[in-house]
């Protein structure tokens, strides 16, 4: 794996050795957990807001509706 | 501890690789239930439980705040889960996930799990969960479980803790009730640990973890889990007794006590070769039981009390 990065960081870089490529190349099984930790922290997120909010209008209770017009 | 050198240089991600699941693996995942069911039958014990939303997100943070120790242990532990067959397969020793990784997922859901149950229940219990995280990561894993055999015996409270959580979260005090589901995990920890210690202790000596076999010698070891079951079977029977669980819960834990101090004469009188093992491996596996029959009862009768079943 380490060997796979440093030839693709090679063929990133011009002649002046600065980098000019796409960036990281990742490979098959990077991008795909990648991708995986991604879904995994979007869905945690979403589930922790919908709790929040949840939570937040019970612990209101009936108060919840009293609100100056 | 936290030093990656004992994984080997292709083993050591750059880039991880690690999928969720391997996060999910550092949480410890059959101690979090432990601790969960543990926690809901202090939550269940308060006079006017919670209600299920606020009671949900109770038990879900301090789950978090389990998995959060859990993975803390993993990161400064890796080093000595690498030497054993029962913890090398963990993530990090594995090479799938990098200890900086562990470390900072483990920091970030202890702090999370910590706010959350301060949000949606109340600031003493997730002092209380915080101080739980606190005496699992620092005062058992990081000093006492490489220090003393007697790393079980106090690190024990911070297992034992989740009731008083839970009974916390559910009423922002603790009572005798939760103190003394406290005391029953407290008790059953030791002789649950040191049965296994009995069938693992080359490898709890190859890895330097002085556990109660490889310093004080096996005999002595089951000595204690003698006196300990001797010790745990009446506690076990305390919530009959103080009258927040039903006759049929103390008819459960005398037969189970019973039956507990039975398997640790076992392991007590039977001392060498297979029968001696065998003997350890059941009060091992009984011990479990032992705890989950003693919960579940509880939980199942606080629960038809909250619907009026009986």
């Amino acid at each position: 794996m380490v060997n796979e990065m440093t030839e693709a960081s090679d063929k990133m870089k011009d002649r002046d050795g600065a980098f000019s490529g796409p960036g990281v190349v990742l490979t098959k099984e990077q991008a795909r957990s990648r991708r995986q930790r991604n879904i995994a922290i979007g869905a945690t997120i979403g589930l922790l807001a919908l709790l929040f909010y949840a939570v937040t209008i019970v612990k209101f209770g009936a108060a919840i509706i009293n609100r100056t017009i | 501890m936290s030093d990656a050198s004992y994984l080997h240089e292709e083993q050591a991600p750059r880039i991880s690789v690690a999928s969720p699941s391997d996060y999910f693996a550092l949480l410890k995942p059959r101690v979090m239930s432990l601790v969960v069911f543990t926690a809901l039958a202090g939550l269940l014990l308060a006079p006017a439980p919670p209600h299920p939303l606020i009671g949900f997100a109770s038990l879900l943070a301090i789950a978090a705040g389990a998995g959060a120790s859990g993975a803390l242990n993993m990161w400064y532990d890796a080093d000595i889960d690498a030497l054993m067959t029962r913890t090398r397969k963990r993530p990090i020793p594995a090479g799938r996930l990098d200890p900086e990784s562990a470390l900072s997922f483990g920091l970030v859901l202890a702090t999370l799990s910590v706010f959350t149950l301060g949000y949606v229940a109340n600031w003493f219990a997730a002092a209380l969960l915080a101080f739980t995280i606190f005496f699992y990561v620092a005062v058992y894993t990081m000093w006492l479980k490489r220090w003393t055999p007697m790393n079980i015996v106090i690190g024990g409270a911070a297992g034992a803790l989740p009731p008083m959580v839970g009974y916390a979260a559910a009423t922002g005090e603790i009572n005798l009730a939760s103190v003394v589901l406290f005391a029953i995990i407290f008790m059953w920890t030791p002789p649950h640990f040191w049965s296994l210690a009995l069938l693992k202790s080359e490898e709890y000596g190859r890895a330097g973890v002085p556990m109660l076999p490889n310093v004080a010698g096996e005999d002595r070891t089951r000595l204690e889990i003698l006196i300990y079951a001797l010790a745990l079977a009446p506690l076990g029977v305390a919530p009959w007794l103080l009258g927040f669980a039903s006759l049929a819960y103390g008819l459960a834990s005398i037969g189970f006590g019973v039956a507990l101090v039975a398997a640790a004469a076992a392991v007590f009188r039977k001392r060498e070769g297979e029968a001696a093992r065998g003997a350890a491996r059941r009060m091992f596996l009984f011990s479990i039981l032992y705890l989950f029959v003693l919960f579940l009862a509880l939980v199942v009768e606080q629960t038809a009390h909250i619907f009026e079943l009986i």
